[in-house]
């Protein structure tokens, strides 16, 4: 059974391949994007448990593309990852609505460990959404 | 030392520092990039060990793709060392006779990482002569480096930025050129003060080429120093 399904978007190629690869080995259905455009079309044709975004990126860059994300999907899980030594771009980042960020190199063990994280959250407040959906149902219909 | 001399070279001193700091952070972003990178191959290579060791079957075709990616990988990085080497040696002398085409080669590939964020193409087109030029090397990048970042800033996605270099006399013409003429923008104006105090300094000036209202072209003039 897959340990998650995981959107991976950079535009070091031959990076996200072996990243992918690595987590492939450890059961995680990973899909990748190179680009910020590839990995919205992704987002809207899938669902993904989490997105681990690089936030240098041609085009439109890891910021913008996660703030498009969340308006596809207020409640995806995205993880970013920077390159650059400085907490200030991560911190925007979480402003803006990311999980958690983390710096390039990245230790796979701390990744693995957002990822995990970063599921459960999304099941607490998928699981939370139903419930009130159908709190909501009972409410309206008088059961 | 009159006041406004004293400013022009306090501004000179404080943005050449910038310039070097900007390009000295590009240049570190690339390099952890690619370490980044050879950690990721090296951490896949010791994956498939650790499964060979637990009787999974050792791929061994594999293997060198991944040892071939990784010495790809020390290239681009050796590569990327020996272009940031030359910039930072180019501070070295105040003035002193240059290979113009070597030197703007070189800040051409350092600027290409920050042209890249617009998917934007900066291209050289140079003289198959060595165009020689006594000048400060430092300064005059720096000047090179405005106007790049200047067309980058305002020109459109996907545009192709050209560095065109001649020289007649005892006079160097370096321009930068937007295949498509770029607005004016607050970002464009913001830099022409310090382009100037720069010009200044080299004993230079500079054009702007416009059409429509639009820029075109940023031509640098630049004098050889006796």
């Amino acid at each position: 059974m897959s340990e998650g399904k995981i959107l991976l978007v950079d535009d070091e190629s031959d990076y996200i391949e072996a990243l992918s690869e690595r987590m492939c080995l450890r059961d995680i259905e990973v899909l990748t994007a190179s680009n910020g455009l590839e990995a919205l079309e992704l987002v809207e044709r899938e669902d993904f448990d989490v997105v681990v975004l690089d936030m240098m990126m041609p085009g439109i860059d890891g910021l913008e593309t996660l703030k498009r994300m969340l308006q596809l999907d207020e409640n995806l899980q995205v993880i970013m990852l920077t390159g650059h030594a400085t907490v200030q771009n991560g911190v925007e980042a979480m402003k803006l609505g990311a999980k958690d960020f983390l710096e390039k190199p990245v230790n796979i063990e701390k990744l693995l460990e957002m990822i995990k994280e970063a599921k459960i959250n999304r099941m607490v407040i998928i699981q939370k959404q139903s419930e009130e959906l159908v709190r909501n149902i009972l409410k309206r219909k008088g059961w | 030392m009159n006041e406004s001399l004293h400013d022009r070279e306090q501004v000179l001193k404080e943005k050449s520092l910038a310039f070097f700091g900007s390009i000295s952070a590009s240049f570190s972003h690339e390099i952890n990039n690619i370490i980044a990178m050879m950690g990721e191959m090296s951490g896949l290579m010791s994956d498939y060990m650790c499964a060979a060791r637990k009787g999974r079957s050792l791929d061994s075709d594999k293997i060198e793709t991944i040892n071939n990616k990784i010495m790809q990988s020390a290239r681009r990085g050796e590569n990327i060392i020996k272009h940031f080497n030359r910039f930072a040696h180019s501070a070295d002398d105040p003035v002193k006779v240059i290979d113009l085409g070597e030197l703007l080669d070189n800040l051409v590939v350092l600027s290409r990482r920050f042209a890249s964020r617009k998917e934007i193409e900066l291209e050289t087109r140079f003289p198959q002569v060595p165009v020689c030029l006594n000048t400060d090397p430092f300064s005059l990048q720096h000047s090179v480096f405005i106007c790049i970042e200047a067309a980058v800033s305002a020109a459109g996605e996907h545009e192709t930025i050209t560095v065109a270099l001649e020289k007649d006399d005892s006079v160097c013409r370096i321009t930068v050129r937007s295949g498509a003429p770029f607005p004016a923008t607050d970002e464009v104006k913001e830099r022409i003060p310090l382009l100037k105090v720069i010009m200044e300094y080299l004993g230079g000036r500079f054009e702007l080429v416009k059409e429509q209202d639009k820029i075109r072209e940023i031509i640098l003039i630049i004098p050889d120093l006796p």
